[in-house]
């Protein structure tokens, strides 16, 4: 099995745009942008040059959902940003082509933000109730049927 | 300077069989900037691996899109493999090779066949599709499944191929290449072909890198760059290398994905003949905790899983970044300049597949 | 640079068949080991432990053990084979041809009749 060294850099948000650009420079290729929130932002640049693999991590609060943009450095990572600002609710700072909350149309605004309750629009009938259950615990009843 | 008029493009187009809409700023006849608008299909299924057992995911992931499903499977079960530390058996990695290397063969087939029928060269899409079939029927006998295989899970695969099923396919596959290479030289050779490809939507080098390029797109631009070559499943123990081309151009691509299908074939006889015994799956224990990134190279380039997980079922972060949303900023930026007439064509030579991009 | 590269291919392909089938006289047969549809084969020796309902992702069976009813929406199921590879008994099996096409939702039912009290054990 081959499993890849991911070596993760963890990074300050003011620091981003610098270290971004020096990337740039050097030559490596922007594989993706992933945003993920529980209790915190957490936002993670991928990196790529010949075959190898760098990640850049940044974490901030929920209270401060801003970000620098990248695309002075990285003119694709447009496409990221404004996902990530249209399921998460950043405000992305400087963005060059920036599609305002429209690059998706969703039915819910920042749907990707709070874990989703049970019986919301969103919610997968067949996986409610939605707390985690535990491990070998029943499954939930089968859901109601069309008559 | 000429007056500037906005055509839109799309969302509903002949050449698009998925909804990407474009504003295209004109002048005259020339596209000075496009716009993208996408989001017409936005799934969520991302947001669902939170609600789903982590190994029913696998499930949905084949199903993010409909060409290149296998591979999406196998890239979600990569990544939870590499979270669990789970060693799975030699076999079950060459299988996935095959039925990795079939999908790329069948998608190949299917850009090709569009990309005629872009051109209006019915003729030529009518038999590339025709040898697509033949491949669909392999692929059925192999897995079950047509277009969903429906074989990879997490820790190995759901089915065995036993070795007269795979003398069969190997015969059966050295008809199919035949044939291929019949269609290949009309793409390659013919001259209403090239007129319509050549010095069409040209993507530098530099330029390809820059805006993040992947799959045929990049590798038409003669970058050598191939998720294949991390050596994950069992690419490590095939001999094969990057198809590059230089040009850069419509051409380009559509050569860079010909020669794909000629090295799938030859990828897939490589891996039938090594292909150890033994089992071809493993026992799951547990549940993932911790992170990671895989890295597979899909028919439309370079697919990237990143799944986090908790220690329960269900996934705490599930991502994919597919090729096609990879390749949208270097689309932008080679409709820059070109004639109306060939936006379909150069929209078509990334292989756009949206309902991948947006997930 | 080459023109009408195309015509040995088309002659060629006059000369021969048509690659398609005229489709209801001619039917095709679906290799073996296709996934077509998932049926219950064998009502009898069920036991309605419910195992094939819990292991289906999408939740298209549905197992009633006080009615003994086994129920499948073909429309959910993504035909993945789970609940037969499950089965204790082997009661459901996957059947290579596909389920034909309905016009209204349905739900197929199977219900067990009583069977014949075993005989008491000594």
């Amino acid at each position: 099995m081959m499993i890849e060294t991911q070596p993760l850099e963890p990074l300050d948000r003011a620091a981003l745009p610098a270290r971004v650009a020096a990337l740039a420079k050097e030559g490596w290729r922007l594989v993706q942008i992933c945003c993920s929130c529980r209790d915190a932002y957490e936002v993670t640049y991928s990196f790529d040059r010949e075959g190898r693999f760098l990640n850049l991590r940044i974490g901030f609060s929920k209270e401060d959902p801003a970000l620098p943009s990248i695309t002075e450095s990285y003119f694709g990572a447009f496409a990221y940003e404004n996902e990530m600002q249209d399921l998460f609710g950043l405000r992305l700072d400087g963005l060059k082509l920036n599609f305002h909350g429209n690059f998706y149309r969703l039915a819910k605004k920042n749907p990707f933000l709070d874990p989703p309750a049970a019986g919301s629009p969103g919610a997968s009938p067949a996986a409610s109730p939605s707390a985690p259950s535990a491990e070998g615990a029943p499954r939930a009843a089968p859901d109601p049927r069309p008559t | 300077m000429s007056r500037r008029t906005i055509i839109p493009f799309g969302p509903q187009h002949p050449v698009l069989p998925e909804p990407i809409h474009l504003d295209l700023v004109m002048e005259d006849e020339k596209v000075v900037e496009a716009i993208p608008s996408i989001g017409f299909i936005h799934r969520g299924l991302e947001k669902m691996a939170e609600k789903k057992d982590f190994q029913e995911m696998a499930y949905i992931a084949e199903r993010i899109c409909g060409i290149c499903s296998f591979i999406h499977s196998m890239g979600y079960c990569q990544a939870i493999e590499a979270v669990l530390r789970l060693e799975i058996p030699r076999r079950a990695e060459f299988l996935r090779v095959i039925w990795g290397e079939m999908s790329r063969i069948h998608s190949h087939l299917l850009w090709l066949g569009l990309t005629a029928d872009a051109f209006g060269f019915e003729s030529l899409f009518m038999h590339t599709w025709r040898l697509r079939e033949k491949l669909l029927d392999l692929i059925e006998e192999t897995s079950g499944g047509r277009v969903i295989f429906g074989v990879c899970k997490v820790g190995g695969v759901r089915r065995d191929v036993d070795a007269e099923a795979l003398d069969r396919l190997l015969a059966a596959l050295a008809d199919l290449e035949a044939d291929c290479r019949e269609i290949a030289a009309v793409f390659a050779r013919d001259a209403s072909v090239q007129r319509r490809l050549s010095g069409i939507g040209v993507l530098p080098k530099e330029e390809a890198l820059r805006l993040g390029a992947v799959g045929p797109t990049l590798r038409g631009s003669g970058v050598p760059s191939d998720s294949r070559r991390l050596g994950y499943a069992a690419y490590d123990a095939l001999d094969w290398a990057p198809v590059t081309e230089e040009a850069g151009d419509c051409r380009a691509r559509c050569l860079v994905r010909m020669r794909e299908i000629a090295q799938s074939f030859d990828l897939i006889r490589q891996a039938v003949a090594k292909i150890p015994e033994g089992p071809v799956s493993a026992k799951v224990v547990g549940a993932p905790r911790g992170e990671y990134f895989a890295r597979l190279e899909q028919p439309r380039g370079e697919v990237v899983y990143y799944v986090k997980g908790n220690g329960t079922k269900h996934l705490e972060r599930f991502r994919v970044r597919t090729p096609t949303f990879a390749n949208l900023p270097p689309l932008l930026k080679i409709l820059q300049g070109c004639e109306l007439p060939d936006v379909p064509i150069i929209v078509l030579t990334i292989d756009p597949c949206i309902s991948c991009a947006e997930r | 640079m080459a023109h009408l590269t195309i015509s040995k291919l088309l002659a060629k392909s006059a000369a021969k068949k048509p690659a398609t089938r005229r489709y209801p006289a001619e039917k095709r047969t679906p290799p073996k080991g296709a996934r077509g549809r998932v049926t219950m084969k064998q009502l009898e020796t069920c036991v309605f432990c419910g195992v094939c309902g819990k292991k289906c992702p999408t939740r298209a069976i549905a197992v009633k053990r006080a009615e003994k009813t086994w129920e499948i929406d073909r429309l959910k199921c993504i035909l993945c084979g789970e609940c037969v590879e499950v089965c204790p008994k082997d009661s459901l099996t996957m059947e290579e041809e596909h389920a034909a096409a309905f016009v209204a939702k349905r739900i197929e039912s199977h219900v067990q009749r009583p069977q014949p009290a075993p005989p008491d054990p000594p």
